[in-house]
């Protein structure tokens, strides 16, 4: 098949052959080394390659991937690559060490704090649940009833501790604490 | 080299197997033999001349990346003109500057002598806005014939077409620029 033949301008081909041939551009003198640079650039183990001897390793390793289909695809040994030296990296610079979470102190008192609260509440409630109900879980004039209980051993102190308790409704003083202090005067006297 | 290879003798190939081994000396030989027709082909397609060097380059890049997985199913030409190609459309997909697609030469308006931009009287001048008007497939088909030499058969491979679709674009491509060039030779 003959194209040319149906040309309208037969005349021009061998001008515009002429044209179409011409290669006008020349490649700047410092194009290699532009590339060069080009590919340190974007590769940091390429930029290395070009000043160090190729390791015989490498190349091997290059080899056998390459042999395999599975493996042939263009960018799966660079992207392996950089994964290796990634990873090689790491090791380098890793060493056993305990691994430390950084704590304020504030963090460390509170957590001090909380655990004896803790420790404290869980000792009183134990304690309650085995003893009498306490004289702060009600009001001063349950304490006032309570304490009234206690004349059977001496009056005169059940009503100095029934006042002491009501001088401070808030204040809590488990009946614990009061039947102790009340035993404690009671041997006292 | 396996010695069944049937591009044994590509001295192309040669080098990209050495380099596959690691020898960086093989990239530098392709790089001086190759940068002069892929930076004219580059050239014949897209202005500036920077923007050519900058496209020749990223081809070279791509040819060194896909080494380690290179193996030799084609001429070296086919291979590069490959990646420069795809490289190409893919510049004008950035630049929303050029028909992609097959555009009928007819159509399009001719040059005039009388347009201010070419009325330099400078036929290669000319030559290069004309070659602007084509559409990539048939600019790209008419030069890797004319310009880079290659084959039908090769440039059917690199563009993916059969040798028909080749030779009607060539053909429609030289109908195009002997209409637009008549008046200046």
């Amino acid at each position: 098949m003959h194209f040319e033949k149906d040309s309208p301008n037969e005349a021009l081909d061998p001008q515009l052959d002429r044209l179409l041939s011409r290669k006008p551009v020349v490649a700047s003198n410092d194009f290699l080394a532009r590339l060069h640079d080009r590919l340190a650039a974007e590769d940091a183990k390429g930029a290395a390659a070009w000043k160090q001897p190729v390791d015989s390793v490498d190349v091997r390793i290059d080899q056998l991937l390459a042999s395999k289909p599975a493996t042939a695809r263009p960018d799966f040994l660079a992207r392996l690559r950089q994964r290796l030296g990634r990873e090689e990296s790491q090791e380098t610079t890793a060493t056993p060490r305990l691994i430390r979470f950084p704590t304020p102190r504030w963090a460390v008192a509170a957590v001090a704090v909380f655990a004896l609260g803790l420790a404290t509440w869980t000792q009183i409630e134990r304690n309650s649940g085995q003893e009498t109900p306490s004289l702060a879980s009600h009001s001063a004039a349950d304490a006032v009833l309570s304490v009234d209980n206690a004349h059977t051993y001496d009056p005169e102190i059940t009503q100095i501790l029934a006042l002491a308790q009501n001088l401070d409704p808030n204040q809590e003083l488990r009946s614990l604490d009061a039947d102790r202090l009340q035993s404690f005067l009671l041997s006292s006297y | 080299m396996d010695e069944t290879n049937p591009y044994k003798d590509d001295p192309d190939v040669n080098c990209m197997l050495r380099l596959q081994a690691g020898d960086l000396k093989a990239f530098d030989e392709i790089v001086l033999r190759w940068q002069n027709p892929l930076i004219n082909y580059f050239h014949r397609s897209i202005q500036p001349r920077e923007q050519a060097e900058d496209l020749a380059q990223m081809v070279f890049i791509r040819v060194y990346k896909a080494a380690s997985g290179y193996e030799p199913r084609a001429k070296f030409s086919t291979y590069l003109f490959q990646i420069a190609r795809h490289h190409l459309i893919n510049h004008y997909r950035h630049q929303s500057r050029r028909p992609l697609d097959i555009q009928d030469p007819a159509d399009i308006q001719a040059v005039s002598p009388e347009d201010s931009t070419i009325a330099l009287n400078d036929l290669e001048a000319i030559f290069e806005k004309t070659l602007e008007h084509l559409p990539e497939n048939q600019r790209t088909a008419i030069l890797l014939l004319k310009q880079q030499e290659l084959s039908y058969q090769e440039i059917a491979e690199i563009m993916d077409a059969s040798e028909g679709a080749v030779k009607t674009w060539i053909f429609r491509a030289r109908q195009f620029l002997k209409q637009a060039l008549k008046d200046f030779v």
